[in-house]
């Protein structure tokens, strides 16, 4: 009889267990959710940029400049830079450069830069992160640790490994061979030509945008003129100096052929390959990998647009988009010989 | 007697298999949410040339909570030139249409309607009027107690980018999800269903789910289709089914997250569940057999979305197999399969086969840290009781809704004013 009890309380009290774990929970008649949504975020592509300049100028306002100390998230010594001769080898302080500054030999700056007038980097240069209120021109072969931003154009020469975001409020050279993550101005030209050339506009701008979907086609023939939105669940070509007169969107890959253009959007789940002096007037995004040749041109000017990839990109000399490009596992620019 | 036998025990293999399929749906959408690779939406894109949104809110006695949405609205970053504001009054008799005449004077953007007469009520009716006036290409709905982020319109819009996109899905969070048992298991479910269950949708290329709220859609669908159905409770289900069945698609986006407000009485929760159930199965029944035969629904999402039309009939026939279960056991007839079979059959469709699995919650749980909430997980077998019942009634009002082709009452879900939590959350 005390066995078939005891079986029974221990029965009742495995069934039971699971349930009595409730009783753990802290009930709140007060203001706890679960998930906390951080409602007043807004994107911005120039984030990091902003808020360390923030932080930077709002500890100098505080300090009134007289300490080298700063504390920001974290106490920092601070330099500021009133002669080039101040730079050192390898920097472990933050820099406020307050004159124009042209470092000649390369050095390793391991914290942040802000700097008020136009500052140019050298060959092979190691730097953190630099916040430049003018032009910014980081040296062939230089490795931007976490990000480079300027107010005006920012050049990153050759071979350049380019951080988690290059950025500029004006325009954006990225040279030859260099790797990046995230690009955003409203001009990004890949090109070894640092000179700040005349944003020229494409000749596309007023084409039209068609609406009305023709679904399923494999391609649209070498210079014909689709007047059309391609909905397709095949892989697409779009001809040579084809026209398609509305947006893309294709379950697999996209191949847009030399010179074609295309007025509207760009979406594939598969790869996109985008030859040479084709022509994009909306966002391009591939949940895969993505081509572009040389001379393509991606935007309008003037008017932001995106270029995705949620995979690699590749992307050749002469191109050139307006707004922002991003790619989740990197992207490369190919040398001056990688045309498709 | 022979027969019947027959029958109970062919039912009681069919609802076991029919629960295995659902078990490995569940499995499936689990797996893929933890370990595959995830789709992200569109909302990395920056675009400065955006869709012109009309924002819709319909609405019925919010004088407690409009005003909130009308602010949290006015901080969006989206551009104002591109913005209209639909304010749909369905026959407010408290402060309501005040509130909104007196938005309406400050922000011309915000324009309502007001629904007065002997006019069809209810949240579809009301929508298809705004629809006529909507200078939009894009609709956002939002019901009057959420509360959406800055950045909210922005991101649901960038979807409408993709041109085979019909809908766009953001995601609900309970703002009292503290409050009592009842909100914390409702909370692990919304875990589930957003976290795991329409995310996985989402990343399977299946059919993530348009809401009703928190979400878009493409105005001239709606108006090439003849606006919404009148006569269906559930017009967020129906939309879904329309756009596919259009050769449109839905997308998810898990950061366009928004709060809302969670039913904190089992009483409130029944009404609900038992008006989503007859809403559902009204479009099951709509949408059935077009559904499954339209030549614009890819072989994938003609599979999962026949099984989610009939997740609202698969606790009526679970609970039917559970009767039958009993009395084949005292009859003596159970001899379907040898021995600790039967029972393993039982256990897998009891604890999977159901209403948001275990299996879902407890990844989306995870997902969201949920820590502390994992211990309610056994909990949800009460619910699960609770919604076998309610479910199956609101079954049986669209059994009877399709036969008698009588007119929909839509009764809005009691509010419980959680207006300081929104604030400080």
């Amino acid at each position: 009889m005390l066995e078939l009890v005891a079986c029974c309380i221990v029965f009742t009290s495995i069934t039971l267990f699971p349930f009595s774990l409730g009783r753990l929970l802290d009930f709140d008649e007060g203001v706890k959710t679960s998930l906390v949504i951080r409602s007043d975020n807004i994107k911005n592509p120039r984030y990091f940029s902003e808020s360390f300049r923030k932080l930077l100028l709002d500890a100098i306002e505080e300090n009134k400049g007289i300490n080298d100390r700063l504390f920001l998230s974290k106490e920092e010594r601070i330099l500021y830079i009133k002669d080039r001769r101040q730079i050192e080898e390898v920097t472990d302080k933050l820099l406020f450069v307050r004159i124009p500054l042209n470092i000649d030999k390369k050095a390793v700056f391991l914290k942040e830069i802000y700097a008020e007038e136009k500052i140019v980097f050298a060959a092979s240069s190691v730097i953190r992160a630099v916040s430049g209120k003018k032009e910014v021109v980081i040296g062939e072969n230089s490795v931007v640790k976490r990000w480079a931003d300027a107010d005006e154009l920012l050049v990153v020469k050759s071979n350049c490994l380019a951080g988690k975001s290059i950025t500029s409020g004006k325009k954006v050279i990225i040279g030859s061979e260099c790797e990046f993550l995230r690009i955003y101005a409203p001009v990004i030209e890949i090109s070894d030509c640092v000179e700040n050339s005349d944003d020229c506009c494409n000749g596309c701008e007023d084409m039209p945008v068609y609406k009305k979907i023709v679904r399923n086609i494999k391609n649209v023939a070498a210079s014909e003129e689709l007047r059309n939105t391609i909905i397709t669940s095949h892989n697409l070509q779009i001809g040579e100096n084809a026209i398609v007169y509305g947006d893309i969107k294709s379950e697999g890959s996209i191949k847009i052929c030399k010179n074609a253009i295309v007025t509207g959007n760009v979406f594939a789940d598969g790869s996109i390959i985008i030859e040479d002096y084709a022509k994009i007037l909306e966002n391009v995004f591939t949940e895969s990998v993505l081509y572009i040749g040389a001379g393509v041109e991606i935007g309008r000017k003037g008017i932001i647009k995106s270029v995705i990839s949620r995979d690699r990109m590749y992307i050749g000399m002469g191109s050139r988009v307006y707004g922002y490009i991003g790619t989740e596992r990197g992207g490369r620019v190919m040398n001056k010989d990688g045309i498709f | 007697m022979a027969v019947v036998i027959k029958i109970l025990q062919g039912y009681f293999i069919f609802s076991i298999v029919l629960m295995i399929i659902y078990a490995i749906r569940h499995f499936c959408f689990s797996y893929n949410r933890l370990f595959a690779k995830q789709r992200v939406s569109y909302r990395d894109i920056y675009d400065s040339e955006l869709p012109m949104v009309t924002v819709m809110i319909p609405m019925h006695n919010e004088e407690d909570v409009i005003r909130n949405l009308f602010d949290a609205l006015l901080k969006c970053d989206y551009d104002r030139e591109k913005l209209e504001i639909i304010a749909i009054n369905d026959h407010s008799d408290d402060k309501t249409p005040e509130i909104l005449e007196e938005y309406h004077s400050k922000y011309p953007f915000i324009i309502p309607i007001h629904r007065t007469g002997d006019g069809e009520r209810g949240k579809p009716a009301g929508l298809n009027d705004a629809l006529e006036v909507a200078r939009g290409e894009v609709i956002i709905v939002f019901d009057a107690d959420y509360r959406p982020s800055v950045n909210l319109i922005k991101k649901l819009a960038l979807a409408f980018k993709d041109p085979e996109v019909g809908a766009v899905m953001g995601r609900v969070v309970p703002v009292n999800a503290k409050k009592n048992m009842l909100t914390v298991l409702l909370n692990l479910e919304r875990s589930g269903g957003y976290q795991v269950d329409q995310q996985a949708r989402f990343n399977m290329k299946l059919m993530p789910q348009y809401g009703g709220t928190v979400g878009g859609f493409r105005k001239n669908i709606m108006l090439a289709t003849g606006g919404f159905d009148t006569k269906v409770l559930a017009e967020d289900t129906e939309l879904t089914y329309r756009i596919y069945s259009m050769g449109w698609n839905v997308v998810y986006d898990n950061s366009a997250e928004c709060y809302e407000e969670s039913p904190e009485t089992w009483q409130v929760r029944a009404k609900q569940i038992r008006r989503w159930s007859r809403g559902h199965n009204e479009v099951m029944f709509k949408y059935f057999f077009k559904f499954l035969f339209s030549s614009n629904v890819r072989p994938a999402e003609k599979l999962d979305g026949t099984l989610l039309l009939l997740v609202y009939v698969v606790p009526f026939i679970l609970g039917l197999a559970q009767i039958d279960c009993l009395i084949l056991f005292f009859m003596g007839k159970m001899e379907i399969f040898a021995g600790w079979w039967a029972i393993l059959f039982m256990g897998i469709y009891n604890t999977w086969g159901n209403f948001a699995p275990f299996y879902e919650i407890g990844s989306g749980a995870f997902l969201d840290g949920m820590e502390k909430e994992i211990l309610a997980l056994p909990q949800l077998c009460f619910s699960f009781y609770f919604y076998m019942w309610y479910i199956s009634l609101g079954f049986f009002d669209a059994v009877i809704d399709v036969i008698t082709r009588r007119n929909v009452k839509w009764i809005k879900t009691k509010r419980f004013n959680n207006e300081k939590r929104v604030e400080n959350a």
